[in-house]
């Protein structure tokens, strides 16, 4: 299986409600991960939000393609990202907070790149302070 | 024929000078409100000799929501009947799926008070007789004016209301005192918590130390609170500088009419 679901106790960002600056959160399942392994197909890198196109093999042998929202590069600049940190073609594993209505896509957590290195869109866990999360 | 269209000519001069001098006066008054053109020197603020004297708050400022989620929740609103049940309301659209988005999702202007609750940086510039915020936030902006000058008699409804400052204090620690009324009447103190007429906020701007600065936020509106809502937040000085943020690039999740996530999420 390459989609694994994962129920956590990982606090609720959404529950800050002031700390997003663009929507709320509820359409997203903030209390459960699900990890992807698939292909990058685009990475836009684009206000208010980070968009990854994300190719992930299904059961009929076919390509299904999920749309993850990340934070903005405003804010994943200041975190150690950049326009460069996807390319299209990158084999990577996602952790998503995936969309409650079953469409396919969800908010990004982290990315597993393919040299093992994992780059977080999200702080993890309360009291982890924003200087070791980032 | 000529001197006719002379004398016409002069005719029009004088009644047009007749009408300036009529009229003028009057735009002039309905402009009092406007700043003195020779801002009072004694007022903090007004000269650049006196900016040097104010607190440095250069650099750019982040709500330091890691460390402050629970603060934030520590004063919840206290509504009044009819809002809490608005606001019951709100929360039980949300649960079919509703009102999941609010207005900022469709990139509309947030406006105060929550514009200066957004997680990213706000950069203070301070010039004779006003304070701006830049907010990287939707490109918005606020100007304190701090030159002396009392809220206008009749302000337009903004989205950044209207905004009155002076300094309190003095040295590094000195505040400054924002009084803000007059409101766009989309503008929402909470998230689902719209606003009266009367909504005034006040603001006490103040660093605490190197890396802190602190905003005691106070909103009161007879028409939505029983009592005046009162918070405290603590922003980290970041490093760096502001960063663009133009909602309308690309912006792939707005709401629909009923406030559901739009289309194009996938």
């Amino acid at each position: 299986m390459n989609k694994i679901i994962v129920t956590t106790a990982i606090l609720a960002l959404g529950a800050a409600g002031t700390a997003w600056a663009h929507h709320s959160t509820a359409m997203f399942d903030m209390k459960t991960d699900v990890t992807l392994d698939g292909t990058i197909k685009d990475f836009q890198w684009t206000n208010p939000h980070t968009w990854i196109v994300f190719d992930v093999p299904n059961a009929s042998g076919g390509l299904d393609e999920y749309g993850i929202e990340g934070m903005s590069p405003n804010y994943l600049s200041r975190n150690g990202w950049s326009k460069h940190s996807l390319n299209p073609g990158d084999k990577v594993q996602l952790v998503i907070h995936p969309l409650k209505d079953g469409r396919k896509g969800g908010f990004n957590v982290s990315v597993k790149l393919a040299d093992g290195k994992v780059i977080y869109n999200l702080p993890r866990a309360p009291g982890q302070t924003p200087e070791n999360t980032r | 024929m000529n001197q006719h269209k002379t004398r016409a000519n002069r005719l029009a001069v004088v009644l047009a000078g007749l009408i300036a001098v009529t009229v003028l006066p009057v735009a002039m008054a309905d402009d009092a409100d406007a700043p003195p053109v020779k801002l009072d020197p004694s007022i903090p603020g007004n000269t650049w000799a006196s900016i040097a004297k104010l607190p440095d708050w250069s650099g750019i400022w982040e709500l330091d929501w890691m460390h402050n989620r629970s603060l934030m929740h520590a004063t919840p609103p206290d509504l009044t009947p009819e809002w809490q049940a608005k606001y019951n309301t709100y929360l039980a659209d949300q649960k079919k799926g509703e009102d999941l988005q609010g207005s900022s999702a469709n990139c509309f202007p947030v406006g105060m008070p929550q514009i200066m609750t957004q997680p990213y940086p706000i950069e203070f510039l301070f010039t004779p007789g006003k304070v701006t915020m830049i907010i990287e936030a939707y490109h918005e902006w606020r100007q304190v004016f701090t030159d002396g000058r009392k809220h206008s008699s009749d302000p337009d409804p903004l989205f950044q209301g209207e905004s009155i400052g002076h300094w309190e204090g003095k040295g590094p620690g000195a505040t400054l005192v924002v009084d803000t009324i007059s409101f766009a009447p989309t503008n929402q103190i909470g998230p689902g918590i719209g606003h009266g007429d009367q909504l005034h906020i006040v603001e006490r701007i103040r660093r605490l130390d190197a890396k802190y600065m602190e905003i005691t936020t106070t909103i009161t509106d007879p028409k939505v609170l029983q009592k005046p809502w009162t918070q405290v937040r603590t922003y980290r000085k970041d490093p760096g500088d502001l960063h663009e943020y133009e909602c309308e690039q690309n912006n792939r999740d707005s709401a629909d009419a009923e406030g559901r996530p739009g289309e194009r999420v996938n």
